[in-house]
């Protein structure tokens, strides 16, 4: 398959209404429920006789998905050193060790990943163009390489967009860490709440000090009297959208979901099995151990956030941990994040099963890129988009298997290839939205959710 | 193209005739009679364009709100100006004259303050650099703020402002023009071909990277034609001499050969530079013998060279780019301009002149672009004759009939505050220091609005640095507004705070409720409004708790969080 490099459609279909008005999408992204019906002009029926777009007919899979979890390797994770890990020149120095699935290895630090490797479909032959941080980081939210004028929707917009649920106060796509891709044209109601940090509950969502219930209920009647006369001469979309936002917001601060933030109550064993606490001692080597500690207890911290989340039924949480731009001392630095990533992973695998929220929690480690074979002078590893690991477990993904593979000297994938694309393809199906469907750009351009991806074979159901 | 011909030539004819509509009227615009002065040119234009949009109503059916009061008026025009809301003291003022031109007056004294510089710099910095790559580098980032303001401070024109962001020259450190190449050194020749025409050309040929376009008429080798104006242009990291480590500066190299090729041609199919409306830049003797580079680090990167022909590329676009005979040049501009101002360009979305997307009010959009490269492409000018329009000062209160209207600017905008806006409107709301004002170091104040946004824009989910309509009441904003600490403490009756000062000054409620009203809303409270809470007040016996709570509720009321 060709890695896709094109951010456009390659047919205009004739029968799309005209060119939408910028302010039509300001309308949805408050309108919220309305969204669903406009922003979705099309659907993929009226192309089913359309020939040769896709290379075989639609896997057919009952979604059993409900949220994504997406662990998020910030900097380019180094596939050898970690999911796809090879023997000579290239090889570096990493003990291999067996998985449960036969015939891979993983590398000595992802030891608890191994334990559980027969809940993980490993897929080592994604590919880009993309080798430049950015562009990757955007590609692989989107689909989509970055363009100058249009900004594509993320993965977790359009998650958060389909799959708008009445009875959750949440928002429904919540970052941590990092604040992530946004929901580009289709609105800032659909982007990502960003959580910094998240060993504490989100910022303002508590009481001011010196405000109790009953006088915040005094200051929203006061703020009534103070809307009432712009609202009645003004009223419409924009106004009512306002208090629809303001709505929410504080449906949110009241919610007894809001707990879901607060990690404060789980208990130390549930911590450590997360590895918070873990970072100082397995750090100590490395060369800002106090950073480093602080980013693994946050991602362990992330972890278990993004697991009390789903519990409570948000759809779709990215959890980062950065640092994988490995260019130099990569055969340190790669263990060191291997014993933040494992751990913690592990145990929300385990937890979630534990819960029974497995089946329906699609969980999913990737990075931007993977990292280049050849060792470089300062022991690091550079760039390298044509070919790099993703692993997933969960959300009816068969686990146990590994798609794809790579030459013995890394440099090249040999066998089914995947683009970006097929990945969000894939992801889109296990959540039962129809990633074939188009989408009306504020430029009239139609567009793909998952830009011609196709799912990837084998790894659903 | 056979298209944008017929574009060309059913403009012309609107134009004729709207000359010819518009001739006998301004004979009988009776400039002797007393009481009338003559009107300077640029009224008469602001006129010309609300004659043509006046028509434009009838034809359309739609009843025009009734012009803005000047409250409204003012709010907008400081917001549209400056990026902040009138001060108390301003409104009061304002709304107290008796001048009867004091709106013209308001225009010319806002466009000279140097708030003018300070937020038009901004919004042109946000469009043309986006992520702020650039502006991060202490260094680089102050050199090209004091760039982009003095050229706003001092009015250059147009032409020259994009002449020299194009075909800039240097280092970001030395040349703040430079930082528009930099910032997009990653995307290369490609993302300056895109950029350049979307922004200073307002037309969308970056859809023709890949294939011919099938939304417009563009075709691929359109947009490569573009794109090898830039084929030659570098960016170099500086490295310190002395520590070998990166300076964050960053160098423009113009080599002396260098070519582009449509994407997975093999061999490599070379494009030359070309014109958007034809004209080969030069063509050497045959088919340029091109040679493949790869970089080490990145084998997926491929340049291109042939022989040095000794033509400054990115220099002569820059020179065809600005000609006064570029046709989309000035219109690009203008359409900014009015969209930005009237909520809504001529052409819409306003980087989309394409002849799929006729002009509103075709007439008046080439008046005022005829105005514009007549005279210099004076910016100033232009936002004088906008604002002066009755389009511009009508009320955002709808009619029966003109709510639904978007197109025809019979009502005026309603649109979120940008994040910027925001900021300074909550400094003075609060209190929070004024820098500005007090004639802190600028730096120092930008380096605080940064972090202030930082948080801000993060927060709102606009994670390239983006905002303007971006902007768009989302749940983190409403919870930064209602609860946030520092927003808070501002809002508290304290010695610093705008609210404590305003009790201090003023010992009745009305006089408090006036003030805390031209404060937040630059207006004063209706007697509905100022009974009411005077009402509420009393019966918390004038505590300083109900004078928070209120001034709470107009901070986060829809006529604060709305430029209207």
């Amino acid at each position: 398959m060709e890695p896709r490099n094109c951010d456009c459609h390659d047919q205009k279909p004739d029968i799309l209404p005209g060119p939408m008005d910028r302010r039509d999408f300001f309308k949805l992204g408050i309108g919220g429920a309305l969204s669903l019906a406009l922003a979705s002009r099309m659907t993929s029926s009226l192309f089913a006789d359309e020939k040769n777009r896709y290379d075989k007919p639609p896997v057919q899979v009952t979604p059993k998905a409900k949220s994504v979890i997406l662990l998020w390797m910030d900097g380019g994770p180094s596939q050898m050193d970690t999911f796809d890990p090879k023997s000579g020149a290239n090889g570096g120095t990493l003990k291999r060790i067996k998985t449960k699935i036969g015939g891979c290895d993983f590398t000595e630090p992802l030891g608890p990943l191994a334990d559980v490797s027969d809940r993980l479909a490993v897929i080592r032959s994604l590919n880009s163009k993309e080798g430049n941080h950015q562009r990757a980081r955007y590609l692989l939210h989107t689909g989509y390489p970055p363009t100058g004028t249009l900004k594509h929707p993320s993965t977790g917009a359009i998650v958060s967009l389909k799959k708008q649920n009445p009875d959750l106060d949440l928002p429904h796509f919540v970052s941590i860490n990092n604040p992530s891709f946004g929901a580009g044209f289709l609105g800032v109601s659909y982007g990502p709440f960003v959580v910094q940090d998240p060993s504490r509950p989100p910022d303002n969502v508590a009481y001011a000090a010196g405000v109790d219930a009953e006088r915040f209920d005094r200051r929203m009647k006061l703020l009534e009297k103070a809307d009432g006369a712009f609202a009645a001469s003004r009223g419409g979309v924009m106004t009512e959208g306002k208090d629809a936002i303001y709505e929410k917001s504080v449906k949110l601060m009241r919610s007894p979901m809001l707990k879901a933030f607060d990690i404060a109550d789980e208990p130390d064993s549930v911590k450590k099995a997360y590895g918070i606490g873990d970072g100082v001692a397995a750090l100590k080597e490395g060369k800002n151990p106090q950073r480093a500690a602080q980013q693994s207890d946050r991602f362990g911290a992330g972890a278990i956030m993004a697991r009390r989340l789903v519990e409570v039924g948000v759809p779709f949480v990215e959890v980062t941990l950065g640092g994988w731009d490995t260019h130099q001392d990569n055969f340190t630095r790669v263990p060191e994040l291997c014993g933040s990533l494992a751990p913690a992973m592990a145990a929300l695998i385990a937890d979630l099963e534990e819960r029974n929220l497995l089946e329906s929690t699609l969980v999913l480690c990737m990075g931007e890129f993977g990292r280049s074979p050849r060792i470089n002078p300062n022991d690091g590893r550079d760039h390298f988009p044509n070919c790099f690991s993703a692993v997933m477990a969960g959300g009816g993904v068969r686990g146990g298997q590994v798609i794809g593979k790579t030459a013995d000297d890394g440099m090249s994938v040999v066998d089914r290839p995947c683009g970006v694309p097929d990945l969000i393809a894939t992801i889109c199906t296990a959540m039962g939205i129809d990633h074939t469907e188009w989408f009306q750009t504020p430029v009239g351009r139609p567009i793909q959710i998952a830009n011609k991806g196709t799912v990837i074979e084998g790894l659903l159901g | 193209m056979k298209r944008s011909t017929a574009f060309t030539l059913a403009s012309t004819v609107l134009l004729g005739t709207a000359a010819a509509l518009l001739a006998p009227r301004s004979i009988t615009a009776e400039p002797g009679k007393p009481g009338r002065k003559t009107p300077a040119p640029e009224v008469s234009v602001s006129e010309q364009l609300d004659r043509l949009i006046e028509q434009e109503w009838q034809k359309q059916n739609l009843q025009p709100s009734e012009m803005s009061d000047d409250a409204e008026f003012l709010r907008r025009v400081t917001l549209d100006i400056t990026g902040q809301i009138p001060t108390a003291e301003a409104a009061r003022a304002f709304l107290m004259s008796n001048e009867s031109d004091k709106r013209r007056r308001k225009i010319d004294e806002l466009l000279e303050s140097p708030l003018y510089a300070e937020h038009w710099s901004f919004l042109w910095m946000q469009r043309l650099l986006g992520g702020t790559k650039v502006l991060q580098n202490p260094a680089a980032g102050t050199t090209a703020r004091q760039w982009f303001r003095e050229a706003f401070a001092s009015n250059m024109p147009y032409k020259q402002f994009v002449n020299e962001i194009v075909g800039a020259e240097g280092d970001s450190q030395s040349n703040g023009a430079a930082a528009w190449v930099v910032s997009l050194q990653d995307s290369e020749a490609a993302g300056m071909a895109s950029s350049a025409t979307r922004n200073f050309l307002g037309i969308q040929i970056h859809c023709a990277q890949c294939h011919d376009s099938k939304v417009n008429d563009w075709k691929q080798k359109d947009f490569w034609g573009v794109a090898a104006f830039f084929a030659r242009t570098r960016v170099r990291r500086i490295i310190d001499p002395e520590t070998k480590m990166p300076t964050g500066v960053f160098e423009i190299m113009d080599l002396p050969r260098g070519e582009v090729a449509i994407p997975d041609t093999n061999p490599p199919q070379i494009i030359e530079p070309k014109y958007l409306e034809g004209g080969i830049l030069f063509r050497p003797g045959g088919k340029p013998q091109v040679k493949e580079f790869k970089p080490k680090n990145n084998p997926d990167r491929k340049f291109l060279a042939g022989p040095a022909d000794g033509v400054e590329r990115r220099k002569e676009f820059a020179k065809w780019l600005t000609a006064d005979e570029n046709k989309w040049f000035a219109k690009a501009a203008v359409n900014w301009y009015w969209g930005h101002f009237l909520g809504a360009g001529f052409v819409e979305p306003v980087e989309d002149l394409d002849p799929n997307n006729p002009a509103a009010v075709p007439a008046a959009f080439d008046a005022l672009v005829k105005d514009f490269r007549d005279n210099g492409y004076d910016i100033k000018r232009t936002i004088r004759i906008i604002c002066n329009t009755r389009a511009y000062q009508l009320s955002s209160k709808p009619t029966a009939t003109n709510a639904k209207d978007e197109r025809f600017y019979s009502h005026g905008k309603l649109t979120h505050l940008t994040p910027d806006q925001t900021f300074y409107s909550l400094m003075g709301v609060t209190g929070i220091e004024n820098a500005l004002a007090r004639g802190m170091d600028r730096d120092r104040v930008e380096q605080l609005k940064q972090r202030f946004l930082a948080g801000f824009v993060f927060l709102f989910g606009n994670d390239e640095g983006e905002a303007g309509d971006a902007f768009n009441g989302t749940i983190p904003q409403a919870l930064l507004l209602m609860n946030n600490v520092q927003i808070q403490n501002g809002l508290k009756v304290a010695p610093a705070t705008t609210l404590g000062k305003i009790l201090q000054k003023y010992d009745s409620t009305e006089g408090r409720l006036d003030e805390m009203y031209l404060t937040v809303l630059g207006r004063f409270p209706t007697d509905t409004e100022k009974k009411y809470f005077a009402s509420v007040i009393a019966k918390y016996q004038n505590s300083k708790l109900i004078y928070e709570d209120i001034y709470w509720a107009l901070v986060n009321s829809a006529e604060f969080q709305f430029n209207h």
